[in-house]
C-alpha cells in the first residue's frame, strides 16, 4: 500500500500514518487479512522513528481496524467491513472540524449523541 | 507470423519426431518380441523392458503431450522485454533440439527390437546417443533459424508520475507470494523426511535443508519503493535484499512477464538483466543507467512505477 506523510503539515506523523491505512482500507487497496509493512521497515522507508509508526499502528488497533500480534506484525482484521474505516475517518474529520471552531469536546459528543438518537427515533 | 503459425513451429517438430518410432513399432509389430527392450545400458544391453502395446502407448502419449506443451508455450503472445536475448528464437532452438534428441532415441530404441527373438537380444550401441546429440544440434540450429524473432511487447507508459511534494515522504510496499515455491518447498521437505526415513539421513537432511531454504527465502518477497529507490527483501526474514538506488534508475515501466522468459522461478539472471520472478503476470521493470533491466513481479506495479517516476532523481 502507499503511505504519504508530510512533516510540514500540522497533523502528527503517527496520525498521518494511521490515516493512510484507513484510506487504503476504505478504497479497497488494503484488504482484510493483509499484512501491513513491518514497523521497522516502514519507519526506515519513511525516515521516521519506529515509535511514530508503532503509535500509528496502535491507534488503528484501538479503532479495531487492525490486529497487532507479536511475531505476526500488523494485519488488517479478518472480516472487517471496509466501511468501518470510512466511518472512523469521518470521525477524525469531524473532530478536526470541531477543533477548528474551538468547539468543546463535550459539546461535540452531545451533538453526536443527539444526532444518533434523532436518527434511531426517526 | 500469427499465433497459430508460432504454435505449429514450436509443437510441430515433436509431432514429426515421434513418427519414425511409431511407424516402425506398428509396421514391424510382427517382427518384434512381445516384450520389447526400452532401456539400455552403456554396453548396449537391455536393462528393462515393457509390453509392445505399452511402447506404442508411450510413443503416442509423447506425440500428443510434447507438441501440446511446446506449442502452447511457443504460441504465447509477446511479453514485456526483460532481457537482451531473443526469447522466441531461443525457445525455437530448445524445442527443435529436444524433438531431435527424443525422436532419434525413440526410433533407435524401437528399431533395435526389430527382428530379435526376445527383448534380451535387442542391442543398442551407445554411439546412437552421439548421433542423437548430433541430430539435436542440427535440429536446434534449424529451429533457431526458422523461428522468427518475436518483438517484445512495447514498453507500457509508466503511468502518471506521482507528484511528490518538497517536504513529503512516500513509501509504497507490497508483498508478493509464490505458490510454486511454497509447493516445491513443501514437497522437498516431505521428500527429505521420507528419504531420511528410508534411505539414510544424509541424503534426507540435504533435501530437507534445500526445501526449507526454498520455503524461507523463495516463497515471498516484500517490494518497497521509497525515496531511496527500489528494494526487494526476499523471504520471510527479508534477507537478503536486492536494491536499485534511485540514482541508478534510468527509466521505469510495467508489463506482463512469465517465468519462462527467465527460465524459471526465483531470483534469475538473464542476459542483459535480472529479476525476482515469483509468479507470472504484472511486473515492475526498471532500466538501470547501464541499460540492464531489473524485473520484479508484483501486483499494483503501476503505482510503484508512477512513484519511482515521480521521485526526485538527483543525477537526472
Amino acid at each position: 500500500m502507499l503511505f504519504r506523510v508530510d512533516p510540514a503539515r500540522p497533523v502528527p506523523l503517527a496520525d498521518q500514518i494511521a490515516a493512510n491505512v484507513r484510506r487504503g482500507i476504505a478504497d479497497g487497496t488494503v484488504v482484510p487479512g493483509e499484512r501491513l509493512p513491518p514497523a521497522r521497515e516502514l519507519a526506515a522507508s519513511l525516515d521516521v522513528s519506529i515509535h511514530t509508526v508503532l503509535a500509528g499502528y496502535q491507534r488503528l488497533r484501538d479503532e479495531q481496524l487492525i490486529e497487532l500480534r507479536r511475531g505476526r506484525g500488523a494485519t488488517v482484521r479478518e472480516g472487517l467491513r471496509p466501511d468501518r474505516a470510512v466511518v472512523v475517518g469521518l470521525v477524525h474529520d469531524l473532530v478536526a472540524a470541531a477543533r477548528r471552531i474551538d468547539l468543546d469536546d463535550d459539546e461535540l459528543v452531545d451533538l453526536v449523541r443527539s444526532a444518533a438518537s434523532g436518527a434511531s427515533g426517526a | 507470423m500469427g499465433r497459430t503459425a508460432r504454435t505449429l513451429l514450436a509443437g510441430g517438430p515433436h509431432l514429426v519426431a515421434v513418427l519414425p518410432a511409431l511407424v516402425t513399432a506398428l509396421v514391424a509389430a510382427d517382427r518384434m518380441p512381445a516384450e520389447v527392450g526400452t532401456r539400455f545400458g552403456f554396453d548396449g544391453t537391455v536393462v528393462s523392458s515393457m509390453p509392445h502395446a505399452a511402447l506404442v502407448t508411450t510413443i503416442v502419449v509423447l506425440g500428443v503431450v510434447l507438441p501440446a506443451v511446446f506449442g502452447a508455450i511457443g504460441g504465447r503472445s509477446a511479453a514485456a522485454r526483460v532481457s537482451s536475448y531473443d526469447t522466441a528464437r531461443f525457445f525455437g532452438l530448445v524445442s527443435w533440439a529436444t524433438a531431435g534428441v527424443l525422436g532419434t532415441v525413440l526410433y533407435a530404441a524401437t528399431a533395435a527390437n526389430v527382428d530379435v527373438a526376445t527383448a534380451a537380444d535387442a542391442h543398442l550401441p551407445a554411439d546412437r546417443l552421439l548421433i542423437a546429440v548430433g541430430v539435436a544440434v542440427v535440429a536446434g540450429t534449424v529451429g533457431y533459424l526458422v523461428t522468427p524473432s518475436l518483438p517484445p511487447a512495447p514498453d507500457e507508459a509508466a503511468g502518471v508520475p506521482l507528484v511528490v511534494g518538497a517536504t513529503e515522504r512516500v513509501s509504497w510496499s507490497r508483498r508478493v507470494e509464490s505458490r510454486m515455491s511454497l509447493a516445491l518447498g513443501a514437497v522437498m521437505v516431505v521428500a527429505g523426511l521420507v528419504t531420511g526415513w528410508l534411505a539414510g539421513w544424509l541424503a534426507g537432511a540435504l533435501l530437507l535443508v534445500v526445501g526449507l531454504a526454498v520455503l524461507l527465502f523463495g516463497s515471498s518477497a516484500l517490494v518497497t519503493v521509497d525515496r531511496r529507490g527500489l528494494v526487494v527483501a526476499l523471504g520471510a526474514v527479508g534477507r537478503p535484499r536486492l536494491r536499485v538506488p534511485v540514482e541508478d534508475i534510468a527509466s521505469v515501466t510495467t508489463g506482463e512477464v512469465s517465468p519462462a522468459q527467465f527460465g524459471g522461478w526465483g531470483y534469475r539472471l538473464v542476459p542483459g538483466g535480472s529479476g525476482v520472478v515469483l509468479r507470472g503476470g504484472p511486473a515492475l521493470i526498471v532500466t538501470r543507467r547501464s541499460g540492464r533491466r531489473f524485473t520484479v513481479t508484483v501486483d499494483d506495479a503501476q503505482t510503484a512505477a508512477g512513484l519511482l517516476a515521480g521521485l526526485p532523481h538527483e543525477a537526472a
